[in-house]
């Protein structure tokens, strides 16, 4: 993955270049997830359940709790042992656990079924669609939107619009709240409600000419398929304007920049907030917290396609630049 | 001027005989050397960099931008950075052709272990120098009420710590004991994971504290500052104490920067390097 990365982001016109790429990538195995542990009270045994250990999201958060732990853990791949199968469950019968953590959506929906303990997750895609039980705690996985929007503002000083397709069925909340962000930024938010994913080009054509930039947010509506996020960033692009999105996979699509919530970030708050379960519930004031750090992708090379001005002096802030 | 030249090579694919023209004429109208000596490298000659100071880890994207400005000045020269401080460490004193970027904190660390001379400093906004914030929720008005709080930091845990002992200088020491750090890649995170609850306080730079009071008055406002660290040194441009020929052309090389890969620098949160003066050398030494 890093490779293919590297490889785009370096113009390898000559062998000096190919040579350059391959030191970098060579240099990059010297690279390691370097989280310091956190200062953990001593607590009960913790088992981990991982939807799927395979996945990089899911063991990158994993690392990240473990790292910030001094609690005896166990942990679970669900996808190696089977979610139906009797074995674990009587696994965690009998694992002395005191807490579990539940690493994305198969595993919390599992745990919140079988689970007579409390309840950490994380990497758990529109939580609140899940049940919640009175002892589940988690991190949520989106950002609040005034992060994203205050990012907006920070690279894109002279921005004034951005468009915003949505239904009103998963997100008519969620604009009010993004509306009133984006004015604490100075950003007039406009968006265009689609019912059915058939009125998105429709709509699309109709919101382009009133704004600077299109963000894309998760809308199941808006984006039924593959083929119609595709379209989405075609027409945006004919008509020469950007689009942000809310996920690292846009950016093959096209997309100038993505904001998400940084994955070991999460990890880190999930471990202290299993620390507070098992310590003083009481004291938890948000059940479910939204996550503490982002992470940055900026295409700099399509970026030069738009009219939009990048703040340079802000590229420290960004994780990753693409060429 | 260069970025213009650069992108131009780029597109002609022309690019490293065409920069290497372009770098020397910019180098007789107008470049500013510190050092004559020519940037060439004869073996390799290798830029260390760790930054304890930040989590962001966009070392693929700093690598490659790096790797592509150095290119320029033909084979050898490379950019290694680091995110383990420890395995950054144990490269030092084992090659003698190589210069580092650390942070002035780091290099009070290591100045007494290896033989090694602070050249350049990085500039930000002008400053070559920073304090250190700490930022709390409205709601907390004394340092004695962070007492087992979440504190949000954007650097490593033993600089945080450092810095958080001269803000809680005279204060128990257990009270400084009992702070939870939540480390964020960014000083722009800290600073949002207090207005959003998810931390009661950050600690960040007050240049970032001056980029959030322009992006989002209200969360500026949401903060209310407890306590200042010392100022310290940015980024700092050090040498092994004994420079030989291709230390000065990679000296020479990071110089140049300044003038032709500004993003690359300000990947680094700086917009350029100087000299350090004799007395911010003192300050360093003491």
């Amino acid at each position: 993955m890093e490779t293919t990365r590297i490889k785009a982001w370096i113009d390898c016109s000559t062998l000096a270049r190919r040579a350059a790429a391959a030191i970098a990538l060579l240099s990059l195995a010297w690279l390691a997830p370097g989280i310091p542990a956190a200062i953990a009270d001593d607590g009960g045994k913790i088992l981990i359940l991982n939807s799927s250990a395979s996945v990089k999201k899911y063991a990158t958060v994993e690392e990240a709790f473990l790292s910030n732990l001094t609690n005896p853990t166990e942990r679970v791949d669900m996808a190696s042992q089977g979610a139906a199968s009797d074995a674990l469950r009587e696994n965690l019968k009998n694992s002395g656990a005191a807490l579990i953590y539940a690493i994305g959506s198969n595993a919390y929906q599992w745990a919140a079924h079988y689970a007579e303990q409390p309840i950490v997750f994380s990497s758990v895609i529109n939580w609140r669609r899940q049940p919640l039980r009175e002892d589940s705690y988690g991190v949520a996985n989106e950002l609040p939107s005034g992060v994203p929007l205050s990012m907006f503002r920070y690279l894109f000083p002279d921005i004034k619009t951005v468009g915003v397709l949505y239904s009103e069925k998963f997100n008519s909340e969620w604009l009010a709240e993004a509306t009133a962000a984006a004015g604490d930024v100075h950003i007039e938010l406009i968006g265009e409600k689609v019912a059915a994913s058939a009125e998105v080009p429709e709509a699309l054509a109709k919101l382009l000419p009133r704004v600077d930039a299109v963000w894309l947010i998760s809308d199941p509506v808006v984006l039924a398929n593959e083929k119609s996020a595709i379209e989405l960033f075609r027409v945006s692009d004919a008509k020469m304007k950007p689009v942000f999105a809310y996920d690292d996979v846009y950016v093959d699509l096209g997309a100038v920049l993505t904001i998400t919530a940084d994955i070991p970030t999460m990890g880190v708050q999930a471990a202290k907030l299993a620390e507070d379960v098992l310590s003083d519930r009481e004291q938890i004031a948000d059940r479910v917290e939204s996550p503490a750090g982002s992470h940055i992708t900026l295409n700099v090379g399509r970026l030069q396609r738009y009219r939009l001005n990048l703040n340079r002096q802000a590229l420290g802030s960004v994780n990753r630049v693409i060429e | 001027m260069l970025d213009a030249i650069f992108l131009r090579a780029k597109k002609t694919r022309a690019s490293l005989r065409w920069l290497l023209l372009a770098a020397a004429w910019v180098s007789v109208i107008g470049g500013d050397s510190l050092w004559a000596a020519p940037p060439a490298c004869a073996s390799q000659c290798t830029i260390y960099f760790y930054n304890p100071e930040t989590n962001i880890n966009n070392y693929v994207s700093l690598k490659a931008s790096f790797d592509t400005y150095l290119s320029q000045f033909g084979e050898g020269y490379r950019f290694q950075p680091f995110d383990e401080k420890d395995i950054f460490e144990s490269v030092i004193g084992s090659d003698e052709n190589s210069i580092f970027l650390i942070s002035s904190w780091h290099y009070r660390l290591l100045k007494h272990k290896y033989p090694l001379h602070p050249m350049l400093v990085g500039v930000s906004g002008g400053v070559a120098s920073q304090k250190k914030i700490l930022s709390a929720s409205q709601k907390i008005t004394d340092l004695e009420h962070l007492r087992g709080k979440n504190i949000a930091v954007a650097g490593s845990k033993a600089y945080s710590k450092n810095v958080l002992e001269q803000i809680f200088a005279g204060k128990p020491p257990d009270l400084l004991e009992s702070l939870r750090l939540i480390l964020v890649p960014k000083d722009i995170d800290a600073l949002m994971a207090v207005g959003y609850g998810m931390a009661a306080a950050a600690l960040t730079t007050e240049k970032s504290l001056d980029d959030l009071r322009a992006i989002n008055r209200k969360q500026y406002d949401l903060l209310e500052p407890l306590g200042a660290s010392r100022a310290s040194l940015l980024t700092l441009v050090v040498t092994p104490h004994q420079r030989t020929p291709a230390v000065d052309a990679l000296l020479d090389v990071v110089d140049r920067m300044q003038g032709a890969s500004g993003d690359t620098l300000h990947m680094l949160g700086l917009d350029g390097w100087k000299r350090l003066t004799a007395s911010e050398q003192q300050v360093l030494e003491q």
